[in-house]
């Protein structure tokens, strides 16, 4: 068998076992997440942000701004969308959908990343991608400084896939032209509620 | 006769504004990977560390191996073993038969291509949709990437556009990069919600969770995966890495050092399959636990694969990615081709200077150009480079060592070097000028300055 062959291959390969690194130097570097960081880098990736005290103002807003019979769903407590996601069966039937509103569990200053997982998403992993337009909504008082911070806080996983999510899509694949909107969404506004910590 | 890199960059040299425009472009990307680099403090310290780890998962490989393989059966993933390219392309046939795919979209994966995926499958009668933009855009035109991060970058958008006027039918004549992105987005749409099978990469495979990541900035890898039924995502054995916590290193670095961005827009975290989907994942040797023994060239297999030693070599950026005999170009792919075929790449570790800046910007601090040389000597001993080559630098010894002689042949370099450039002796001057050489040697004006 194949993974016999293999593992045997790779025992014979392999040389003396060499320690693992301890990461504590690089988790307990001292940094404070702040907000005008991750703003700022969500400035510099081409992601837009927005501040509010609360889930109303943001619907509000949301619901100024939504062209007129546009279909979107929304798996933010609270605030309901036009289409109905549990009684899709079908992920391919999302295929029109105009936005999608979903609520971050934190940010990442460094990099304006938003970890997102399943139960972020619904019924459909597909959602993030597959919307014309991302809307994340995220506590301003949810931010970590760096990776190492995310994944300390993320610890083991508990949902079956999960994202982080860092702007709109893009790409500059022709001619190093940066082109927002590849695949997926054209664009991602981040909503930050209430006072930071 | 295997086709030399200096004759294989004569096409790409021969249209001179296109290489310089290479070479700027590639070196644009090279100055925005430092400036990222320098907004992280302990950038040093990542590196160091990502090293360590890698040497770490790969002298225990074996065991994380089991590890992430039981996990992933745990997770309800199908775990597949390949020991070399031809039976990784059957078992994703297999696995495609079994559910009657006729249509499969794949983002990148170079792993893939190193198996030759695409024509066996297309052999087989199925469709393969390459939904990377720059993929797409060379497999329009049935040519191999250029490059590992952006595959396209050999080509000018006007050649783009020409591209899929004729097989997308946009408007002949149209060059703007935002109207033929959009054109390839509805494109590709339409092969998303019909594909009956994705295809993945894997950026790092987790041994604790038994989880993957890929990593994105369009978001083709997540579109394929989340509609198809069936999800397969094929790795080399090396692409593990113990821990979650890990990421956090890896992904630090990754994007700043590929195209100077502080993340890709998404760093899919795959742990378990959809309800009611199929999720694959095939781990591939071919080759590599053969490399994992050669000492001098095992640290190769730490490459993450984010080509920032193909954008600041000064050699990869004024020949362009075709010019290398093998699908992965640049200083890394010139370490890992003579693993896979010492005499059909044998000229490729000799398309460096050796000037080191591979090494210098290497995430993983791969001793780049050590290997490059280490593989030349072994290309050397084994008679590799021809007669002339060893001829020449036995005379170019006896030369040296003959103070009198050495400075008769440095006169009659002065005399006759730019005749030799003319003749076009040397390929490396086909397309560069020497220097004008000077009129007198160094020794002659000494002698000049020690006379009162
Ligand atoms: S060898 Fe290093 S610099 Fe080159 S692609 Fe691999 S990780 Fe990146």
């Amino acid at each position: 068998m194949s993974r016999d062959r293999i593992l045997q291959a790779v025992r014979a390969a392999q040389p003396e076992a060499l320690p693992l690194p301890d990461l504590a130097p690089l988790q307990t570097l001292p940094k404070t997440p702040a907000l005008a960081d991750f703003t700022a880098t969500l400035d510099f990736i081409g992601a837009r942000w927005r501040r509010a005290a609360d889930l109303a103002e943001v619907a509000a807003a949301l619901a100024a701004e939504r062209p007129d019979g546009a279909a979107w769903a929304s798996t933010v407590p609270g605030l309901a969308g036009s289409v109905d996601l549990a009684a899709i069966a079908d992920p391919h039937d999302l295929g029109d959908l105009h936005a999608a509103v979903l609520p971050g569990r934190f940010g990442v200053c460094e990099n304006g990343a938003v970890w997102l997982d399943e139960t972020a998403l619904g019924p459909h992993r597909v959602l993030p991608f597959i919307a014309q337009h991302l809307v994340l909504v995220l506590s301003a008082r949810e931010l970590v400084a760096d990776l190492h911070q995310a994944y300390a806080r993320l610890g083991a996983p508990d949902t079956g896939f999960g994202l982080f999510l860092a702007g709109p899509s893009k790409t500059a694949d022709i001619e190093q032209c940066l082109v927002v909107g590849a695949h997926g969404a054209r664009s991602c506004t981040v909503w930050l509620l209430g006072e930071p910590a | 006769m295997v086709t030399t890199h200096p004759t294989a960059a004569h096409d790409f040299l021969n249209d001179p504004k296109r290489a310089a425009w290479h070479d700027q472009t590639l070196w644009m990307v090279r100055a925005k990977r430092d400036r990222m680099a320098a907004t992280v403090p302990e950038w040093e310290q990542l590196r160091e560390t990502a090293a360590r780890i890698k040497d770490h998962t790969l002298s225990r490989l074996s065991e994380y191996l089991e590890q992430f393989s039981a996990r992933a059966e745990a997770n309800g993933i199908q775990v597949h073993w390949a020991a070399d390219a031809e039976e990784h392309n059957r078992i994703v046939h297999g696995i495609l038969q079994r559910h009657g795919v006729r249509r499969l979209v794949k983002s990148k994966s170079m792993l893939t291509e190193e198996c030759h995926l695409n024509p066996h499958l297309e052999a087989h009668g199925i469709e393969v949709v390459d939904s990377d933009l720059g993929e797409r855009i060379v497999q329009f035109k049935k040519e191999p990437p250029s490059h590992i991060v952006m595959p396209a970058i050999h080509l000018k958008r006007a050649e783009v556009g020409e591209v899929f006027h004729e097989h997308l039918g946009t408007p002949a004549g149209l060059d703007d990069a935002q109207a033929l992105t959009e054109a390839a987005r509805q494109h590709l749409r339409g092969h998303f919600l019909g594909a009956d099978a994705a295809l993945t990469g894997v950026n790092f495979a987790i041994a604790e969770t038994g989880g993957f990541v890929v990593c994105t900035n369009e978001g083709n890898a997540d579109m394929g995966a989340h509609l198809a039924p069936v999800h397969i995502a094929c790795m080399g054995i090396e692409k593990l890495i113990p821990k979650a916590e890990h990421l956090g290193v890896f992904l630090r670095l990754l994007a700043r050092s590929a195209t100077g961005q502080p993340s890709t827009v998404f760093s899919s975290h795959f742990l378990k399959p959809r309800p009611g989907q199929e999720m694959h994942v095939v781990l591939v040797d071919n080759g590599r636990s053969r490399q994992l023994g050669r000492a001098d060239y095992r640290r190769s297999l730490a490459c993450i694969r984010c080509a920032a030693c193909f954008n600041t070599c000064p050699v990869y950026r004024r020949s362009g990615g075709h010019s290398y005999s093998y699908f992965i170009a640049g200083p890394i792919g010139s370490i890992l081709a003579p693993n896979v075929d010492r005499q059909a790449h044998a000229d490729m570790p000799f398309a460096s200077t050796l000037c080191g800046s591979c090494t210098a910007v290497c995430p993983v601090k791969i001793d780049i150009h050590a290997q490059l040389l280490k593989w030349r000597q072994e290309v050397v001993q084994a008679g590799g480079t021809g007669r002339l080559k060893p001829l020449a630098l036995k005379l170019t010894g006896f030369v040296l060592r003959r103070p009198r002689l050495y400075r008769l042949a440095g006169r009659l370099m002065r005399r006759f070097a730019p005749l030799a450039q003319k003749l076009g002796l040397d390929p490396w001057t086909r397309h560069r000028d020497l220097p004008e050489p000077p009129a007198r040697s160094f020794h002659e004006l000494m002698q000049q300055q020690r006379r009162p």
